[in-house]
């Protein structure tokens, strides 16, 4: 009976091509509007390491003093001083942690033909491209007694690689940043997470660092910070050791806790070094707060979905359920001329129930077609998206599930649009338009 | 065999009840030709849209072989009315945009046939009323009284018991009219039992009883003919 | 002459598709109301002016490598060749730039009793060399530039002791207008305001404080810099061509990187908020076509299912104008309906938006002009099927069925 009703569908849109056309560009273009929206919104929320993230967690301690509270959402500043790092970093109960700061360099190329140019450095521990499954290309990630003693190494990203190596194992080979050589570890494939989850209070849309490096530099190369730097404090820096001292909050710190009883523990961990601090002159505050927040609450933390997205997908819906009242009012014009045709299937035996369905399948038809040319605009729309930000390049693109949520909203909100029309036509009386043709 | 008896039937609106049937009582048997006269607006097409159980009534009670109808749902009677009932309407009401062969199709499909027994039914059907070579023609290709044989082949296409008709030869010329009529006794011949709504009274003298309605009662019979079978059971 | 009592009579007989109609403008309305004011809002944030001559100013970055350079020299190097060079009015080593989307910014308040108590107001800083008001192109409006010897070339933070401020910050912490020469505190830092700017903006444009800036007179000492230089009218493109060529032949052991005019930074700051503008503006533009369709969709059903009814009416001797006004009355009714209920959800819609995302309340003027607007779409879209209706010929009521 399906195909019949798909054969009889078709029928009707061959005989009713204008209203058919009208009622696919109602449902095309509401799909479109919200594919492209819930593109976006979906790509900047969705969680970007599935099945894991839910052990990362990004570390918060309030180190402010009575009068300054953190202009961030909850209050918690983003980032941890380097005293408080190295602290924590001593604590046996995360399975891995990893520091990290964003850095930069000049990267001068023995190459000939290349001048120097400057990079953006990731500085972290070498449980950094385990925790965020950092997938390398060639070499591996440092020893661990570098996280601990400094030495000049490097894992590079595959784009460098390409532009001084040509691509060629470099591991073992050494690199010119700011006049100090570095010699590389390891070679990472191309590894874009966007949004950039393991840093989003530093620009959740920008490009991953290009340039891998111990910690423990930190100190030895008196490494500059290019993210954010917050001071509440008065506290005057003659030397690079007085920043390092200070209660400038400028470094981040992911731990991982496997288990619920291992964050629980790791909680109170934190509670007790605020006590621990306390009598040093630190944590003023009495109810100095201390948090940690998985991957997928630090970007809700940090707002990566901006607000303007949230009003856009409200307006989308809207926008949506105008296309669907419009195909609502065009579906009731179209059935109301069918009545007759109704009629005689009625008096020649089919049920309410057969005409009901025989026109939901017929919606659903309409609804597939819509999606399909929604997806297609879609499309138009993502493109036009890309061309309005500049670092959505990689952010907007659909993948299967969104293709399928495509479709499946054109053809849900069909048929729910359809239910009505459907339900008046099935519920006529036939006899009417039996007598008069 | 068909029994109504004591239904009544009222259509309402805001200022006025019309009667439409009034203690209207009624037994067709098995293989009659009936025919149904009486003025405009006195009940005719009411009655025949309640033998055909696409309207409701009001009260009495009216049994479709021996079954209660007013006791079934919409799918059980619509399924009644697909095996036993066949429609000729006076307008033909074939669906412009199928061709010949879809449109007999249609009430096959409801039945559940599968697809070697739909085409074997329809060619047959359409072999009946002399139409088989004209298959995959629209009905705006045909004439009215073409027409009308296919609805009449639409009718039959599932075997009824029953074939209900509505003025058949209300919108035909006489030449035509009398061919249907022609099929239509050929038909009743055959073993179906007729029920047609008709202004004609030649038409109506030709069937084998006559019944008279006015204010929707029946207020004459006439047998004209005896019915062979039913005398002979 | 009006029909409207027949209009009102027919419309309730068809209730669903006059509800449906009457709901797809209300939420149209609402929507467009809605977005139309949000445009607006972006469009004039888009416009706020920097106060810099934006056309003459380009920023760069600069980051020096090389064992233990003399930043000190190389700064002053720098900006000295800077200046020099053909075509450039002044140039500055600076920590930040407005719009720039980077830099420093502290609390700071008159009193440190304000300052304690939180009655204090959030600040960009500015820190470099007494050339930071001319290459600005700002004005003194009181008070003095910095002394060379106030300048402080620091690695790390110094306490600095004078501060030039914007007349918007001098407005807030002190509004008898006694600024000049007063203090700022912030935590334990207080510094004497020595002159007062006409305006500067801050590196953030959606910063609340946008509009206010602190200037202190120092440089740091750090291998990364900004650098802001002016050119003289037209001059801008010859110098942004030569600049980095010049300060490698000076010094080659460093990178210069991001060279950006101002309108380039503006773009960059302001990207959100015109790619929002250009998404709603197509939003709108699409929801009143489908709009529009649907009342052109849905009219001529109406006159197709009431064919025989406008013959009869033509027969009866309605002229053709008659039947239009028919048809486009009904429109106007069903539209004014739309509206009505568009602007309770027009206003509701934006209290959400005012409560979820601190957008501020619409003004009212936006609802009458989205009104106007919805009808004048309406009386269009009926314009072609009530055309078509008045050319049923008086004939169709005659004929039989």
């Amino acid at each position: 009976m399906f195909q019949y009703y798909l054969k009889l569908s078709w029928l009707s849109i061959k005989r009713t091509p204008m209203l058919s056309a009208l009622m696919v560009i109602a449902i095309g273009l509401g799909i479109s509007v919200s594919i492209t929206v819930l593109t976006v919104d979906y790509l900047m929320s969705k969680d970007p390491l599935p099945g894991k993230s839910h052990k990362l967690f990004h570390v918060q301690l309030d180190t402010y003093n009575k009068g300054n509270t953190d202009s961030a959402p909850g209050g918690l500043p983003y980032q941890l001083t380097y005293q408080d790092l190295m602290n924590l970093s001593r604590s046996e109960i995360p399975s891995k942690q990893s520091r990290s700061l964003r850095s930069g360099f000049s990267v001068i190329p023995e190459k000939v033909g290349l001048t120097p140019f400057s990079r953006s450095a990731r500085v972290i521990d070498n449980d950094f491209f385990e925790m965020f499954k950092v997938p390398f290309l060639f070499g591996s990630p440092w020893e661990d007694e570098v996280n601990n003693k400094a030495k000049k190494v490097v894992v590079i990203a595959k784009r460098l690689n390409d532009k001084l190596f040509d691509g060629e194992n470099s591991v073992g080979k050494t690199i010119n940043l700011d006049k100090q050589l570095f010699t590389i570890v390891g070679v990472i494939d191309t590894w874009e997470p966007t949004p950039r989850f393991y840093d989003v209070n530093n620009g959740a849309f920008s490009d991953t660092e290009q340039l891998f490096i111990p910690f423990s530099l930190i100190p030895v190369l008196e490494l500059p910070s290019w993210g954010s730097n917050n001071a509440w404090k008065s506290e005057v820096f003659e030397s690079y050791e007085d920043k390092l001292r200070s209660e400038t909050m400028w470094l981040q710190y992911w731990v991982q806790l496997d288990t619920k009883a291992k964050q629980e523990e790791y909680r109170e961990f934190l509670a007790g070094y605020v006590e621990q601090q306390r009598p040093l002159g630190r944590f003023e505050k009495e109810d100095a707060k201390t948090d940690i927040k998985d991957v997928v609450q630090w970007m809700e933390n940090n707002r990566v979905v901006s607000d303007d997205n949230s009003v856009l997908v409200g307006l989308s819906f809207m926008f949506l359920a105008v296309c669907m009242l419009n195909t609502i009012a065009l579906l009731l014009a179209k059935y109301l001329k069918r009545a007759p045709e109704v009629g005689v299937r009625r008096a020649l035996g089919a049920s309410k129930l057969e005409i009901f369905t025989q026109h939901i399948v017929d919606v659903g038809l309409i609804g597939l077609a819509g999606g399909a040319l929604g997806l297609l605009l879609g499309q138009l729309g993502l493109l036009g998206v890309k061309s309005l930000y500049a670092n959505y390049e990689r952010l907007v693109n659909m993948d299967l599930t969104l293709i399928a949520t495509a479709i499946g909203l054109a053809i849900g909100a069909s048929i729910i649009a359809g239910l009505y029309p459907a339900w008046l036509i099935c519920r006529t009386n036939p006899s009417i338009y039996l007598k008069t043709q | 065999m068909l029994k109504m008896n004591n239904i009544k039937k009222v259509f309402r609106t805001d200022l006025v009840e019309t009667h439409a049937l009034r203690d209207f009582s009624l037994q067709v048997e098995e293989k009659e030709f009936v025919a149904v006269t009486g003025p405009s607006g006195s009940g005719k097409t009411t009655f025949l849209n309640i033998t055909g159980m696409l309207e409701t009534f009001d009260g009495g009670v009216y049994e479709l072989d021996n079954e209660d109808v007013s006791k079934l749902n919409d799918k059980q009677r619509s399924r009644l009315r697909n095996e036993k009932i066949g429609f000729i309407f006076q307008s033909f009401n074939l669906i412009p945009d199928l061709n010949l062969f879809d449109n007999v199709d249609v009430p096959l499909r409801y039945r559940g046939f599968n697809a070697k027994e739909r085409k074997q039914r329809i060619e047959n059907a359409l072999e009946r009323v002399g139409l088989s070579a004209r298959l995959k023609h629209l009905p705006s290709q045909l004439s009215g009284g073409q027409q009308q044989r296919v609805a009449i082949a639409r009718a039959l296409a599932g075997d009824p018991r029953f074939l209900l008709a509505d003025e058949p030869t209300g919108n035909l010329d006489s030449l035509m009219a009398r061919q249907v009529m022609q099929l239509l006794e050929e038909i009743n011949q055959q073993g179906t039992t007729i029920i047609m709504v008709t202004h004609d009274s030649e038409l109506a003298r030709r069937a084998h009883r006559n019944i008279h309605i006015v204010d929707g009662q029946v207020s004459d019979y006439q047998d004209l003919q005896p019915v062979l079978d039913v005398a002979e059971a | 002459m009006l029909e409207i009592k027949p209009i009102l009579s027919a419309l309730l007989r068809h209730k669903s598709s006059t509800l449906l109609i009457v709901l797809q403008i209300a939420l149209t309305l609402a929507v467009v109301v809605n977005a139309v004011y949000i445009i607006s809002e972006r469009l004039s944030l888009i416009d706020s002016k920097s106060g810099l001559p934006e056309s003459e100013i380009f920023t760069l970055g600069m980051n020096a490598f090389g064992e233990n350079p003399d930043l000190k020299y190389d700064i002053q190097a720098d900006q000295e060749l800077i200046r020099n060079m053909p075509g450039v009015v002044d140039a500055v080593v600076i920590n930040a730039t407005p719009l720039g989307r980077g830099g420093d910014n502290s609390s700071v308040a008159g009193t440190k009793e304000d300052y304690d108590n939180g009655n204090n107001v959030n600040v960009a800083f500015y820190r470099g060399d007494s050339h930071m008001l001319n290459s600005f192109g700002i004005n003194l409006i009181s008070g003095r530039n910095f002394t060379e010897e106030e300048i402080i070339y620091n690695r790390g933070y110094v306490d600095p002791k004078v501060a030039i401020i914007t007349e918007t910050v001098a407005k807030r912490l002190y509004p008898d207008g006694n600024a000049l020469g007063s203090k700022i505190y912030f935590n334990n830092y207080e510094v004497t305001i020595i002159g007062i700017v006409d305006y500067a903006v801050s590196p953030w444009v959606h910063h609340p404080n946008h509009d206010m800036a602190i200037f202190n007179p120092l440089v740091h000492l750090d291998a990364f810099h900004r650098v802001l230089v002016r050119t003289e009218k037209g001059a801008l493109k010859e110098v942004m061509g030569q600049i980095e060529e010049k300060l490698l032949e000076r010094n080659p052991d460093r990178v210069v990187f991001a060279a950006r005019t101002m309108a380039e930074n503006r773009e960059l700051s302001y990207q959100g908020d015109v790619a929002m503008s250009k998404i709603l503006t197509v939003v709108i533009a699409l929801l009143v076509t489908i709009t529009a369709l649907g009342i052109v969709g849905i009219v001529s059903f109406n006159i197709s299912q009431r064919t025989k009814q406008i013959g009869t009416r033509r027969a009866l001797g309605a002229s053709k104008a008659d039947i239009q006004r028919y048809f486009v009355t009904e429109t106007i009714i069903l539209t004014t309906l739309g509206l009505v209920i568009g602007t309770i959800l027009a206003v509701t819609f934006n209290m959400h938006l005012v409560d979820s995302y601190q957008l501020p309340p619409i003004q009212w003027h936006y609802i009458p002009v989205g009104m106007i607007t919805m009808l004048v779409t309406g009386i269009l879209a009926v314009w072609v099927p009530a055309k078509r209706a008045s050319s049923v010929s008086p004939a169709v009521a005659t004929q039989s069925i």
